[in-house]
């Protein structure tokens, strides 16, 4: 791959440095935002570059006084070498028997859009490779320059750990049963707490990828998911649907339990949520310097509520007026907490926020580290890249005058 | 699939009852009714929230009630305690003529797993009851020889109807009802009532005060519609419902054919599979006919799904 002309940069006039696909839109918009807020361009490192070891701190031609981890995901060259790099990391978690892939067989795959990966094996490489950058910010004494740490991209990349600081926060969550190895550990689970509802999220999946939604009723199991399970000759394999399948019955539900539990899934309860007259729906809400800015509602066509399923979105003023100024300022302020509290020393997120059918009641689902992707979307004329520009400079000024003093 | 509670119901505005901010503020029994409802992690058991509400001061002022979610873990409890509540309740509840049990969303509790039982005591411990209306299924029965003399509408949301329970609905002495709305859903989850099951109440005159008949949520809607030229209840209807269906252009053609709906106040066909071309002549035939929220006209007549079929 040849770096782009975007990634030539001019001395003097570039203090972002993007560790990204410079292919992705991610990174057109927040160019776009900087040339616009600060007339400079962002010098850019592949993540291909840093997957493949090559020297990739040449391109940097400043040390950047600001540094920024965009999203590795939409590039199967990426997302094949990280499955390949993660073959052979050790797993603290090795006796729990995550799925996993020798890294010859990862070098064979081919491109197979919507089919399931082992994302454990996808994470430990991620968290490799990050752990990695922070060590080199840290001996240049860069690691202040983080508009959003390594640490927290890697934490907000494992639910159960993130739901962990939550708690720890006292923030409002749906309560979490555990990380079960398979169906007989969940139902345990549900049985010892009395839980008939949950959901089950690949600990390490982003959007909708792999969740299940489960019920129980006396011996009665259905389950809602956007995986569908396909035989083939090296065993069932599984792929993410736009179309949300139904499961009935204990056979089928064990199966696809057993299947998606291999991934390391946070079993966390399932909180109704309230819904407009086009389905159920969850807030996504950035915050970003410490303020909630963007919001947007994300419509489900089943229990699942993301924008990616087609549900659609929602009129945000109808949801505001639904809940009321009050409730709609607690919630936002609930987002603004979670991110004082639990991840003070990053920039921004996108937190999906549950609101329960008394519109009154928030709790947090999911803080993400690359949920700022909402192009066009302007809180106060801005799109979620400029504020993000904006409060790193403010930052930075802020950092720089405590300093010197 | 349901995705909201009633925000009003008999024309007046539904709140949900917080017995924490009842302790503060009096409720207003006479001019909103109020839906009865665990939260996912109450604290009350239902009978608790129910013996709450019946110690507020106002309580006798109260002119309809909605149940909402009324289990605390499975689904299959309590649905026989609500009808044992209601009725010891009646002394308390003077003027109690609307009843709504199951106001749940399927955020809750899919419809089809939302469970009933017989209702039938109701009818003897509230004679003056106008308004009922079930959300579920389970062992609802309205008992095997319903009758009620005051009985204006009855309204039964299903996932599936079963078969056994549209019999007791057509064997229902019910001389005040105008009202009658029963949704039908889909075999896959008991809803098995035929055409020939429907035929007594289209051919006759089983209600005499009947208006306003909806035969909803029915993946046999175009069967329906093409049996209602034959359907002497028509006569006496001011509104006919088949929304939330299958309906399809066949049903759509039907019912352009069919001159007995000429003098319909109000044709319900909103959320239907019918193309661009048979909207415009059904509007054109049937000036106040509701058409919203269209689904795609392609879908092949085996793959269309009812509204609510989970």
């Amino acid at each position: 791959m040849t770096v782009t002309s975007r990634s030539v940069n001019k001395p003097g006039s570039a203090e972002f440095g993007l560790f990204c696909n410079p292919e992705s839109r991610r990174v057109e918009g927040f160019s776009q935002a900087l040339g616009r807020t600060l007339r400079q361009h962002p010098q850019l490192i592949p993540w291909q570059w840093v997957l493949e070891g090559r020297p990739w701190e040449e391109l940097l031609q400043q040390r950047p006084n600001y540094l920024r981890l965009e999203s590795p995901g939409r590039n199967w060259t990426i997302e094949q070498q990280l499955l390949v790099r993660g073959a052979d990391l050790a797993d603290e978690e090795s006796a729990n028997g995550w799925r996993r892939l020798p890294a010859a067989a990862a070098s064979a795959l081919a491109n197979d859009p919507g089919r399931l990966l082992p994302l454990r094996q996808w994470f430990l490489a991620w968290r490799r490779i990050l752990l990695g950058l922070a060590d080199w910010a840290k001996r240049l004494g860069l690691d202040s320059n983080w508009l959003c740490p390594p640490a927290d991209v890697i934490c907000q990349f494992d639910k159960p750990a993130c739901q962990k600081e939550l708690e720890k926060a006292g923030l409002p969550v749906p309560p979490a049963l555990g990380v079960p190895r398979n169906f007989d550990e969940l139902w345990e689970m549900m049985r010892q707490s009395g839980t008939r509802r949950i959901f089950l999220k690949p600990a390490h999946g982003s959007s909708a990828s792999g969740v299940v939604a489960f019920e129980s009723r006396r011996t009665d199991l259905q389950a809602f998911s956007t995986v569908s399970m396909i035989s083939s000759s090296d065993g069932t394999r599984l792929y993410n649907q736009r179309r949300i399948q139904t499961y009935r019955g204990a056979q089928a539900v064990r199966q696809l339990v057993d299947a998606v539990c291999a991934e390391r899934c946070l079993a966390q309860v399932w909180i109704p949520k309230a819904g407009l007259s086009g389905g159920p729906f969850d807030l996504r809400v950035v915050v970003i310097g410490g303020r909630a800015r963007q919001v947007m509602v994300r419509l489900g066509k089943g229990p699942m509520t993301n924008s990616q399923l087609l549900g659609g979105k929602g009129e945000v003023a109808v949801v505001r007026e639904r809940m009321g100024p009050e409730a709609w300022e607690r919630m936002l302020a609930l987002g603004e907490q979670a991110m004082t509290k639990c991840f003070p020393a990053s920039l921004y997120a996108g937190l999906d926020i549950l609101v329960e059918p008394d519109f009154r009641t928030a709790r947090i689902l999911e803080i993400n580290s690359f949920g700022d992707l909402l192009p066009r979307l302007l809180h106060e004329g801005r799109d979620t890249y400029t504020w993000e520009v904006e409060a790193a400079v403010r930052r930075r000024k802020v950092q720089v005058s405590t300093k010197g003093a | 699939m349901i995705t909201e509670h009633a925000s009003e119901w008999l024309g007046k505005p539904v709140k949900l009852f917080d017995p924490v901010k009842a302790a503060d503020k009096a409720l207003d029994c006479a001019g909103t009714i109020y839906r009865l409802a665990l939260g996912w992690d109450s604290k009350l058991d239902f009978p608790a929230l129910f013996a709450e509400f019946l110690n507020q001061p106002n309580v006798a002022e109260t002119k309809a009630l909605i149940i909402g979610h009324f289990f605390k873990e499975s689904p299959a409890d309590g649905g026989e305690e609500v009808v044992e509540l209601l009725v010891s309740a009646r002394t308390k509840l003077p003027l109690l003529q609307g009843i709504f049990i199951g106001d749940l969303i399927s955020e809750e509790c899919e419809v089809s797993w939302i469970e009933l039982t017989d209702v039938s005591p109701l009818f003897t411990a509230y004679p003056q009851l106008e308004h009922l209306r079930l959300r579920g299924t389970g062992q609802l029965s309205l008992g095997r020889r319903c009758a009620h003399d005051k009985l204006k509408s009855l309204t039964i949301e299903t996932g599936g109807l079963p078969p056994a329970l549209w019999q007791e609905v057509l064997a229902a002495q019910l001389p005040a009802l105008e009202t009658l709305e029963l949704w039908l859903g889909t075999s896959m989850y008991g809803g098995d009532v035929t055409l020939a099951d429907l035929e007594p109440l289209l051919q006759g005159r089983r209600f005499p005060a009947l208006r306003h008949l909806g035969l909803r949520n029915s993946e046999i809607a175009d069967q329906i519609a093409a049996a209602l030229p034959q359907a002497r209840v028509l006569e006496q209807l001011q509104t006919l419902d088949l929304s939330l269906g299958t309906l399809g252009d066949e049903g759509g053609q039907a019912l352009l054919d069919n001159p007995a709906l000429r003098h319909l106040q109000m044709l319900d066909l909103h959320r239907h599979f019918l193309s661009n071309a048979m909207m415009t002549a059904l509007q054109k035939a049937y000036p106040s006919v509701d058409l919203a929220d269209p689904q795609n006209s392609k879908t092949d007549s085996d793959d269309r799904y009812v509204a609510v079929g989970e």
